[in-house]
């Protein structure tokens, strides 16, 4: 009986304990004035699922590098290779939620920007070319996005605000970057597959070795 | 005598899988049995990786997984009402370590002759309904990533504990978890626990807005 009591007391010590010391986790918000917000609707919405389109392409490349990796495939160059461009890709998702951060957006549901799990588009390949292409496709994909994004957010049907801005972001930053990118991503495909073409299996094993050493 | 006799199956079970028997087989002019790919056994596999390689895909995933949650933990305190750059640069620097652990892992995969798995689930215990929420305040969210860290932490333990175990034996992968997870881990866990503790004890004043403005000026130092 005695220890019953010490326990409840002991119990009730606590429950007191903690009350008397409670916390204040959540702050008043202070009083900012919204009208400097002027990101429209169909803008912001486009920016936000590019984060996704961005998430997905790198999280591919990264099963471009698992691929190149593994000992049957045994392609260190081309691995290499794809882990950076999965590292930009990542960046790029970056650098937008920064835009939208910058132009006031992201207050809220900032859980809703990704969808989980994250999963890449195909996780096994044939050879080099094969990659390669596929990352051309991807990369001319995310490029279709981006002009789709500048378009939405230059003309939105809801509204008549032009967002120069973002759009001279987009236009300045990113689709150089895709350009180049895919420029970049085509010459390559054409000289492996020239190689490739006569000479398959040693063509890829010799460009693997350039694509680690930097040699291209 | 009954270990010699062991041995002696074990050395012919393991016999049958010698690279060099079959790039005899391959390199014969009798003709090959066509249905087995060429040369299936010179591969990476060795020691007990494939008994561990589906936890360790399961881990790269679980790292994936944690980096994403930082970055959008990390956007939150980005964002002009909330505007907290030391917590946003924490959870930033978190994001990039998960990332950057998760491609570690699948290089180490790759090198013991495995391959990638992203399908392979994490083995997390979410705590319940609040799992996926990231807006969170400053003291909700280290608590979170506390308990997010130790879970990690657990888990390279326990993937440690199966590469010691006598049936799955592989001091190549404890070692790997060893040198570049338990030590770090240690630290990070520490260091998110001093953070929630003195913030906790800044938090139990009346108006904690100074506490926490100071309390963030010093997590972005600490970066």
């Amino acid at each position: 009986m005695k220890l019953v009591c010490g326990i409840a007391l002991f119990a009730f010590a606590c429950v007191s304990f903690v009350t008397a010391e409670e916390l204040k986790c959540t702050l008043k918000p202070a009083d900012i004035p919204t009208a400097w917000l002027d990101m429209v609707d169909p803008c912001i919405k486009a920016m936000e699922s590019q984060v996704k389109n961005e998430i997905e392409a790198s999280m591919t490349y990264l099963a471009m590098g698992a691929h190149f990796a593994r000992d049957s495939v045994n392609r260190p160059g081309f691995s290499k290779f794809f882990i950076e461009s999965a590292n930009e890709e990542r960046e790029h998702a970056i650098k937008i939620i920064e835009y939208l951060l910058m132009r006031g957006q992201l207050t809220s549901d900032v859980s809703k920007l990704l969808k989980f799990p994250l999963r890449p588009k195909r996780e096994e390949w044939n050879n080099g070319v094969d990659a390669l292409s596929f990352a051309l496709n991807l990369e001319a994909q995310v490029t279709g996005n981006i002009r789709d994004i500048i378009q939405i957010c230059e003309t939105p049907k809801t509204s008549t605000f032009n967002d120069y801005h973002l759009v001279d972001y987009l236009t300045a930053d990113f689709l150089d970057e895709q350009y180049k990118g895919q420029r970049d991503l085509a010459g390559k495909i054409s000289t492996l597959g020239k190689m490739m073409a006569t000479h398959g299996p040693l063509g890829e094993f010799l460009y693997d070795k350039k694509l680690l050493n930097g040699e291209l | 005598m009954i270990a010699i006799a062991i041995l002696s199956t074990l050395l012919v079970a393991a016999s049958a899988e010698y690279c060099y028997n079959d790039v005899e087989a391959a390199c014969s002019s009798r003709p090959l049995n066509t249905d087995a790919p060429l040369l299936a056994n010179c591969n990476a596999k060795y020691g007990s990786f494939e008994s561990l390689q589906a936890d360790m895909q399961a881990y790269a995933n679980a790292n994936i997984e944690t980096s994403f949650e930082y970055l959008l933990m990390s956007t939150h305190f980005g964002n002009y009402e909330v505007n907290r750059e030391g917590f946003k640069g924490l959870y930033r620097k978190l994001s990039d370590k998960a990332w950057d652990d998760a491609i570690d892992v699948i290089k180490f995969i790759a090198k013991r002759g495995g391959r990638m798995n992203f399908n392979q689930l994490p083995r997390f215990k979410k705590n319940g309904k609040e799992s996926r929420i990231l807006e969170l305040t400053e003291l909700n969210s280290l608590a979170k990533a506390l308990d997010t860290q130790k879970q990690l932490a657990d888990e390279a333990l326990r993937l440690h504990g199966q590469a010691t175990q006598h049936s799955k034996q592989d001091a190549s992968v404890a070692h790997y978890l060893e040198e570049h997870f338990v030590e770090k881990q240690a630290d990070t866990v520490r260091d998110l626990a001093g953070h929630t503790n003195d913030l906790k004890s800044l938090l139990g004043d009346r108006d904690a807005s100074v506490s926490v403005f100071l309390f963030d000026e010093y997590i972005k130092k600490t970066l």
